[in-house]
């Protein structure tokens, strides 16, 4: 067990082998050993021994408090790869909202000269000479836009005056 | 496995529930918060007292420590806000935050602040386990002194030693067990005294 908490004071333990070492977290001697380790550590780095019933008198105060509930996921496997997804749908969406309007708005050069060749056709085969009546013509004049007034053909007269020879 | 990544593993022991595992990253960060917290509040006991409460309040936040800096770096935060509240409350000037920044977190070796604000009772029982632990040190064999050298100061990885040794993982791993099992040996009497001792 003590080569265990060896192990993990230097990270050498896979999740498996913490799993089972935490079974033995409840036992007071475990948390002596790890304490004592970690001094050992701590001293020959130069930092001076602190209070060594911190740990004992801690435990009593951690015992007071609400035990935490807190699941969370790996910082290192869960949340970049569903910021990785979210960021890789984000750009498929919009290189797919981009090329669908782009496509809607543009035809291929073979449809628009076809589209084009058959509207020829069909102006083509519409468009006839109108022949109209010469009487219907006559009297609709008064409606026609190149009349200048237009309405008021019906009460004009033509007059036509001729010299000293017409006076009575 | 990374220190970092063996303290995330303890922190998800802990927001599930398991008391033990916080109390593992207390035994862990005690000495080096109270370091820390010595240049703030220079009273030993007063330290002591600072250091516990930022602790609680640690795992009191643990639901919202998410891995996203070292758990040192947040207890840092968390240690350096309590400290200044304690400060205030008592009406003396806390330091301003560019006195410790979060360089502070990871490479804070500084320990003037703690030995001029030690009793000289705890000086006392400080130099005393120093010289154990020279002492058992000294006692060992040329290649666990070299392996848990290697390991604690220089702070290598295993596969590191292997290499500065010539030797399997295996061994490396074995021989800094025994190391740090011949220290305890001698230390741990020590240790398991003076529980009302404070810094």
């Amino acid at each position: 067990m003590n080569e265990d908490l060896s192990r993990l004071m230097d990270g050498d333990l896979d999740e498996a082998e913490l799993d089972r070492v935490a079974g033995e977290l409840r036992r007071p001697q475990v948390l002596a050993t790890w304490s004592c380790y970690h001094a050992i550590g701590d001293t020959l780095r130069g930092c001076p021994y602190g209070s060594p019933g911190f740990a004992s008198r801690f435990s009593a105060a951690l015992a007071a408090e609400p035990t935490v509930l807190a699941p969370r996921p790996k910082p290192g496997t869960e949340r970049p790869v569903a910021r990785w997804a979210v960021a890789a749908a984000a750009t498929v969406a919009a290189v797919g909202v981009v090329g669908w309007t782009a496509f809607s708005l543009t035809d291929a050069p073979g449809t628009a000269v076809a589209k084009a060749r058959e509207a020829a056709a069909v102006t083509s085969a519409q468009v006839r000479p109108q022949v109209l009546p010469q009487d219907y013509v006559l009297v609709h004049q008064e409606y026609s836009p190149a009349t200048a007034l237009q309405g008021v053909q019906p009460y004009l007269r033509a007059v036509s005056v001729q010299g000293s020879d017409a006076r009575p | 496995m990374g220190d970092r990544e063996v303290d995330q593993q303890l922190v998800e022991r802990a927001q599930r529930g398991d008391k033990r595992a916080f109390e593992l990253l207390v035994a862990k960060y005690q000495r080096k918060l109270g370091r820390l917290l010595s240049r703030m509040v220079r009273d030993p006991a007063e330290v002591e007292d600072v250091t516990q409460e930022a602790f609680i309040k640690a795992y009191r936040a643990l639901p919202s420590f998410r891995g996203d800096s070292a758990f040192y770096t947040w207890l840092y935060r968390i240690a350096i806000n309590t400290a200044k509240n304690y400060l205030v409350a008592l009406g003396r000037r806390a330091p301003t935050t560019t006195e410790f920044d979060n360089e502070d977190a990871e490479n804070f070796e500084d320990a003037e602040g703690l030995r001029d604000s030690a009793t000289p009772e705890s000086e006392l029982h400080g130099k005393q386990i120093a010289a154990t632990v020279n002492r058992a040190m000294e006692a060992l064999p040329e290649d666990l002194r070299t392996a848990i050298t290697l390991r604690e100061i220089e702070g290598l990885t295993y596969e590191e030693i292997a290499a500065v040794m010539n030797c399997p993982i295996g061994t490396v791993r074995s021989r800094i067990f025994r190391a740090r099992d011949a220290i305890a040996a001698e230390l741990r009497p020590l240790l398991d005294t003076d529980e009302n001792r404070r810094w």
